[in-house]
């Protein structure tokens, strides 16, 4: 029992460890100060913020409107095939490396393809606009939403006490409303929390299908950043470590609304 | 109040047949124990009356009325389950309330009837806790009042004293039985302990295999039973009370 305790301890703390040091080395280039003034009156910084920003919740968004219908109905029908359509839908978007899905969707929507075609007879064009960089985004982003989800939702059936609102009179949707949602309140600020994170870090799908070039449109944080590293390592350090410190903000400001909850 | 009358109900999960043709009347009023060997299909066969499961084959009646197709919440039917599935983010008064919320019964009337029912199960002083800080026992009345206060035409206790400490049983079962005669709601009440059956039941259904193998007073179970089996299942009993 205490062998267990100590070799479970143990490698725990290395990997906390081994966490924590990666993010907190960044703030090390504090000692570029005076760079993080410069950068934070530059327009074209705040921009990209912007950009990172209003897209990640602009993803979460219809992330949520999408992901709570398709995790409920992973949770509680039953149908043939279930398991590898979950697959499909959390799973394998997972493993796409987002530079992959993003070349997928330059495909499908340049002018020679179906798709494509039809869009610029209805006189929209997505390649390089703000709403192809919400696309790629969304397909990395949504599924650590709904994996998150279809778990809470599969385990609240398994309590059974949505089949008990409904014997006492709740229809479909207010046991839902009145028992799926309030007792799954933490694993949708949680799930939304993962989902925003993941879209505001992508960034090599939002580079090959959206450009990430035009300030205030396309081009964000992450993108900039790893356009820097290439150049000045001191210029994309200063970015990373306010891009960092943003994140962390947010995401505490998640974990304290989700405890407030419980 | 309703009398409940199965014919002919199957079911299957996969392969495997869980009820295999289950005939059985409860009549208005009656408090009927359902009992048989653990894994016998008791809480599949209370789901199906439930309306949570759907039958492969056979016909659920309510009275004379047809209930195949008839949805779970339109049943109305009271359900007490093995480990009271309380809302946990409901405190007691949320709880016995509910049902009468979902009928959009006006607040005031919902705040008397929660009232009455807290009242008759001695859950006074209790309203505002949260389920988890309460006993076993208090839980299980709260479940109770809870299936009751919807005036529930049928009600299915599954165990209802499986959670339950052997000193709060006797007072459990008195509770039931005093509830039940005082508000003759039909009554299935799901047991494996064969015990309990007797000492609660007007009348005692055996199941066996997805079947029921017999129905009747504990007396002529005694005297009479219909298969061997049965009579090997009751001499599990403690004998003299
Ligand atoms: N969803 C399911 N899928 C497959 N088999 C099931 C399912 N639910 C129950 N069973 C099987 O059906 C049989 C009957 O189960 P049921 O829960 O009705 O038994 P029970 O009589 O209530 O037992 P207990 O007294 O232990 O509660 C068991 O063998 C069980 O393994
Ligand atoms: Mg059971």
């Amino acid at each position: 029992m205490e062998l267990f305790k100590a070799f479970m301890l143990t490698l725990a703390s290395f990997f906390i460890v081994f966490v924590i040091i990666s993010i907190f080395y960044l703030f090390t280039a504090l000692s570029y100060g005076t760079l993080i003034i410069e950068y934070l009156l530059s327009q074209q910084i705040l921009l990209a913020l912007w950009v990172s920003i209003s897209s990640s919740t602009i993803v979460m968004l219809i992330s949520l409107l999408f992901g709570v219908p398709t995790a409920w109905l992973l949770a509680n029908k039953d149908f043939k095939n279930k398991g590898l359509l979950e697959t499909l839908i959390v799973d394998v978007p997972h493993s796409f490396p987002p530079g992959v899905i993003g070349t997928t969707y330059l495909f499908m929507f340049q002018t020679t393809s179906p798709i494509g075609t039809l869009l610029q007879n209805l006189g929209i064009s997505l390649v390089n606009t703000f709403w192809a960089m919400i696309l790629v985004k969304t397909f990395i982003s949504a599924p650590f939403l709904i994996g998150i989800l279809t778990m809470r939702f599969r385990s609240l059936r398994e309590t059974e006490l949505e089949v008990i609102a409904k014997s006492l009179g709740a229809s479909e949707f207010k046991t839902f409303y009145t028992i799926t949602l309030p007792l799954s309140k933490n694993a949708i600020v949680g799930g939304s929390a993962r989902c925003w994170a993941r879209a505001l870090g992508e960034v090599a799908g939002t580079i090959v299908f959206a450009g990430a070039i035009i300030p205030g449109i396309t081009q964000t944080m992450p993108a900039i950043i790893v356009f820097e590293a290439q150049t000045s390592l001191p210029a994309s350090l200063t970015l990373a470590l306010i891009l960092a410190t943003i994140s962390i903000t947010i995401l505490i400001l998640f974990k304290i609304l989700s405890e407030r909850n419980q | 109040m309703v009398t409940v009358k199965l014919k002919e109900i199957g079911k299957n999960f996969g392969e495997v047949k869980i009820i295999n043709g289950v005939n059985w009347e409860i009549l208005k009023g009656e408090l009927m124990v359902l009992v048989g060997p653990s894994g016998c299909g008791k809480t599949t066969l209370l789901k199906i009356i439930l309306g949570v499961l759907d039958p492969d084959n056979g016909e659920i009646y309510f009275n004379q009325k047809l209930m195949n197709k008839v949805s779970i919440s339109e049943r109305n039917v009271g359900f007490v389950p093995q480990n009271f599935g309380l809302f946990p983010h409901l405190n007691v008064n949320e709880n016995i309330g509910y049902g009468l919320k979902m009928r959009n019964i006006p607040k005031n009337k919902i705040e008397m009837l929660t009232n009455k029912f807290i009242g008759m199960l001695k859950l006074e002083g209790l309203g505002l806790r949260a389920t988890n800080q309460l006993s076993w026992g208090q839980r299980q009345r709260v479940a109770l009042a809870r299936a009751l206060a919807i005036e529930p035409s049928l009600l299915l206790l599954d165990e209802p004293l499986s959670a339950v400490d052997w000193a709060s049983r006797k007072e459990i079962t008195d509770e039931i039985n005093r509830m039940q005669k005082r508000l003759r709601i039909t009554t299935i009440y799901v047991t494996h302990d064969i015990n309990e059956a007797f000492e609660i039941g007007d009348r005692i259904a055996v199941m066996h295999d997805g079947k029921i193998e017999q129905c009747d007073r504990a007396e002529c179970l005694i005297k009479t039973p219909k298969s061997n089996f049965i009579a090997a299942y009751l001499k599990n009993r403690r004998v003299g009370k």
